[in-house]
């Protein structure tokens, strides 16, 4: 131990600091969640003073505030969070999964089964004005990025050993089926139904409801639990299944449990607010810059930094053009894509991972 | 009692028949050698042995048992497997890595203890905080296996266990090869038995207690390394022709012609 | 004598009876009250001399402006550009993905929307909030223009003007089913939404425009095709047009070069005798009150030109 002060990026990763320092980060980036949150619920086309906003929160002030504030932002507020939560977390599993740093959600098909469930709802289940088939909407997509994520496990696993590289392979597979079925639906489809498919698939957090964060916070919170042995699992899986194997973990199961919970918190995100995308590429990849690759660390901070992000990323598309609303997947998009391609031209070791 | 029993073991790949019913048993104390030319099977022998592979026919035991009968995270606390390459994903550092093939039940203050322990008999004390992708493969390879090591002592188990080399050394300086092979010697004893794949005859020769030499899919000598290892067993298996010489020092050499 | 004491001097009996029949016959005859309206959803609105009006869809804006209530109008969606004058209302975005926010934001006394507006959970917000929402229907038919102009009427209070607007409509249906029926022959015509890479997205049976066409006295080749579709050129061939209605807000002389190098379309009768349309795609689309004055204007050029 020497008696000079070690940088912070060697600090957390120094077994006598790690812990401590571990929970303080965490600490902070729960602060950067309840400041995105208050930030969120304060901000908004109509423009209420805080002390509004705090009254309403403690149900004294008048009925305008009330629905603006407890049916319009708070549930959007809670609901970015816990999607962007929910995002964060299975972008940091799925990367753990594939031992690839540029690893994302979709790479399971969930996207591409939740959007094609969509299209089929949108096109084919619905009345008049698609009123019948929006109740439908997060539900079949639910179920449509879980069936392609089963169908892709299946193909990817002979003998009880999944192989991921035939897991991408599949997908890419997969996902160009997705896309003529879904092609071909929209070209049946009405102006209407396509303008309507469009937005959805640009991401909305538009029609946030309590129900809608309930849902999806249900399925965050159920994982809680098991982050911690999942962590630990997905350290060992970092030296390679054989090794990891060797270590004493049961691979198949890990790899099958990471594969479920992923789609599982995507389908169920994407299919309540349509596609937000690079949240879970360039969460949990941040992190790991600042903080080194120990998931016990990582999957928190990637629900927490996630949460953060599309809080932010929300209030900024209800008031950059406000009245209107820019689809937050934009937002995102905007973000992610020079930062994911900063990220690339940093550190090319990157590159090894895919090679 | 063996702990690591095979029998009558055939593996093949396709058409090609590898491993011919080798049977053998290695136990606590022995420091076995598996020697052999290329595509002999070496790696496959210890693969199977490990249970990473599965042989077409015959069957492995483990401390008595069928490998198939041990759960994954039972067997972890008696052999660990040091692989030929191991190549991380993340960038991880080397205190970080000692740390991952510990059972999770392992105590800390213990942990502690014995990664200042492997790190220096590796010869990796300075190394904690690199990160293990940016040091050299041969580094790398200490490191690795400084990592078994904490597995196996962090165990906190008094039966006796295994480990497992594949060509623990390849990669290493002339310092660290005899090193590393010195460390192993003296660490297999009443309660830990080791199997290394190596290339280098001479490590064999000096190092190991017992050579067992890999040819055409079937065991061509078996033995202690002074007497097995004779320059015809050697010419036949290698198709070089060898002599084998005591050197200055009164260690046993073999050399090509 | 009036009713009640009627009722007074009946034995308790009847009373009771007349009560009880009353009791059941209520229902029925809920009347609207005056200045209730309801409206394409099926729910009864209430507006009270309003001053700040949010428009969603062209139509709805349409009519507020005819009626005169263009100086109360605070904003409007992205598709009543044009009927209103730029800058003086703020956009609210795209009818189809509004926000809730937004359109409080504005402080509006009564909201009227189109059917299609979205997205539900949006629409329901905005009734929650207490600010009144009317709901317009969005068929395709002059009885639509007719009833959303009576809706209008009643909610504003301005039936006399409602009722002359409405008049002003049925005349300019009458018209045009008169210049439709009294020429021999009806043109046949194609309604070109777009035309991207060389490919056509026309109007099928269902849409606005088809429904424009039909009104306009032409024969709709596309019209066993649903919708808004893309169409295969080899039908402009076998059942070729004698006019083709394209958007201007498209471009109408982009569009129109883009038809004529088309093979396909150039050696349709509608191309060689240039007979290409231009039309304003959202005044004519909106089934509002600029419908009727596109199609007269549609019907006129047709039948002056076959």
């Amino acid at each position: 131990m020497t008696s000079e002060a070690l940088p912070f990026r060697q600090a957390i990763r120094h077994p006598d600091y790690q812990v401590r320092l571990g929970f303080l980060c965490l600490t902070l980036l729960f602060a950067a969640v309840c400041a995105a949150a208050l930030l969120s619920i304060s901000l908004g086309a109509v423009s209420l003073p805080i002390n509004e906003i705090v009254s309403s929160i403690l149900g004294q002030a008048d009925q305008r505030s009330d629905l603006i504030v407890w049916t319009i932002r708070l549930p959007r507020t809670l609901l970015a969070g816990v999607i962007g939560g929910s995002l964060g977390l299975s972008g940091a599993i799925m990367q753990g999964l594939f031992r690839n740093p540029l690893a994302d959600p979709g790479l399971t098909g969930v996207s591409a089964g939740a959007a094609l469930a969509a299209v089929i709802v949108v096109v084919l289940g619905q009345n008049a004005f698609g009123m019948q088939a929006n109740d439908w909407l997060p539900l079949a997509s639910f179920c449509g990025g879980l069936a392609v994520t089963v169908i892709l496990y299946a193909v990817a696993t002979s003998d009880g050993r999944t192989s991921v590289t035939r897991m991408l392979l599949a997908g890419i597979a997969i996902g160009s089926v997705a896309g003529a079925i879904t092609g071909l639906l929209i070209f049946v489809a009405s102006e209407q139904q396509l303008r309507e498919f469009t937005f959805w698939t640009l991401g909305s957090l538009g029609g946030a409801t309590w129900y809608k964060f309930f849902l999806v916070g249900v399925f965050l919170v159920v994982t809680v639990p098991i982050w911690q042995w999942l962590a630990r699992a997905l350290d060992k899986l970092a030296l390679g299944e054989t090794e990891a194997a060797f270590a004493g973990l049961p691979v198949e199961r890990v790899k099958m449990l990471a594969i479920v919970l992923t789609a599982l918190l995507t389908g169920v995100s994407v299919s309540v607010s349509g596609m937000i995308g690079f949240v879970g590429l360039v969460v949990p990849h941040v992190l790991r810059l600042v903080a080194g690759p120990a998931h016990s660390f990582l999957l928190p901070a990637s629900v927490l930094l996630g949460a953060t992000l599309v809080m932010l990323a929300d209030t900024f598309s209800r008031t950059a053009a406000a009245p209107a609303e820019l689809p937050i997947g934009i937002v995102t998009a905007c973000l992610g894509g020079p930062l994911f391609l900063w990220m690339l031209l940093r550190d090319r070791r990157l590159s090894n991972g895919l090679a | 009692m063996a702990l690591v029993e095979i029998r009558d073991v055939t593996f093949s790949r396709g058409a090609r028949t590898i491993l011919d019913a080798i049977s053998f048993e290695v136990g606590a104390g022995e420091l076995v050698a598996i020697i052999g030319p290329n595509g002999a099977g070496k790696s496959t022998l210890l693969n199977i042995m490990a249970g990473a592979l599965q042989p077409r026919s015959g069957s492995v035991f483990f401390d008595g048992r069928p490998l198939g009968i041990w759960s994954k995270s039972d067997i972890a606390l008696r052999r660990a497997v040091l692989a030929q390459s191991t190549q991380m994903a993340f960038p991880f550092t080397v205190d970080e890595t000692l740390r991952l093939s510990v059972p999770d039940k392992a105590r800390r203050a213990e942990l502690v203890t014995h990664c200042k322990r492997a790190m220096a008999e590796t010869g990796i004390m300075s190394f904690g905080p690199r990160i293990v992708q940016e040091l050299s493969g041969g580094e790398q390879q200490r490191v690795h296996l400084a990592r078994v090591l904490v597995q196996l002592w962090s165990c906190g188990s008094s039966l006796p266990q295994m480990l497992f080399l594949d060509e623990p050394v390849s990669g290493l300086d002339l310092k660290h090869q005899l090193s590393t092979m010195k460390l192993v010697r003296s660490l297999v004893g009443e309660s830990l038995g080791a199997i290394a794949v190596v290339h280098d005859m001479n490590h064999a020769m000096r190092f190991a207690t017992r050579v067992i030499c890999i040819a055409d899919g079937a065991i061509a000598s078996d033995g202690p390394p002074e007497s097995s290892l004779t320059p015809e067993l050697l010419e036949n298996v290698f198709d070089v022709p060898m002599t084998k010489f005591r050197s200055e020092s009164g260690a046993m050499l073999v050399a090509p012609h | 004598m009036s009713v009640r004491s009627t009722i007074q001097s009946q034995s308790f009996t009847r009373r009771a009876l007349l009560a009880f029949a009353g009791l059941a016959v209520w229902p029925l005859s809920n009347p609207t009250l005056a200045g209730e309206v309801v409206d394409a959803a099926g729910l009864k609105v209430v507006a009270n001399a309003p001053k700040r009006i949010v428009s969603i869809g062209s139509a709805s804006t349409e009519i507020l402006v005819e009626l005169g209530f263009s100086d109360r109008i605070v904003a409007v969606d992205t598709t009543s550009e044009g009927v209103i004058a730029d800058g003086h209302a703020p956009d609210i975005g795209y009818m189809r993905a509004l926000a809730a926010e937004g359109i409080l934001a504005q402080s509006p006394d009564l909201i009227i929307a189109t059917m299609d507006s979205g997205p539900k959970e949006v629409i329901e917000t905005l009734r929650a909030s207490g600010v009144p929402l009317l709901q317009l229907p969005v068929t395709p038919t002059i009885d639509s223009i007719i009833a959303k102009i009576n809706m209008l009427g009643s909610l504003l209070d301005v039936q006399a003007k409602a009722d002359d607007l409405s008049g002003l409509v049925k005349n300019q249906a009458a018209d045009l089913s008169q210049m439709a029926a009294s020429t021999r022959k009806k043109p046949k015509a194609l309604f070109m939404l777009s035309m991207s890479n060389n490919r056509m997205t026309v109007g099928g049976k269902g849409t606005a425009a088809d429904a424009v066409l039909t009104l306009a006295g032409a024969t709709n080749i596309a019209g066993d095709i649903e919708g808004y579709k893309p169409f295969s050129p080899e039908i402009v061939v076998t059942n070729p047009p004698d006019v083709i209605v394209i958007m201007t807000n498209q471009g109408q002389d982009a569009m129109a070069a883009k038809v004529l190098k088309n093979e396909a379309l150039a050696a349709t009768p509608a191309a060689k005798n240039k007979a290409l349309f231009p039309v304003d795609g959202a005044a004519l689309l909106s089934f509002g009150t600029r419908t009727l004055h596109a199609a007269s204007a549609l019907a006129k050029t047709i039948h002056s030109g076959v």
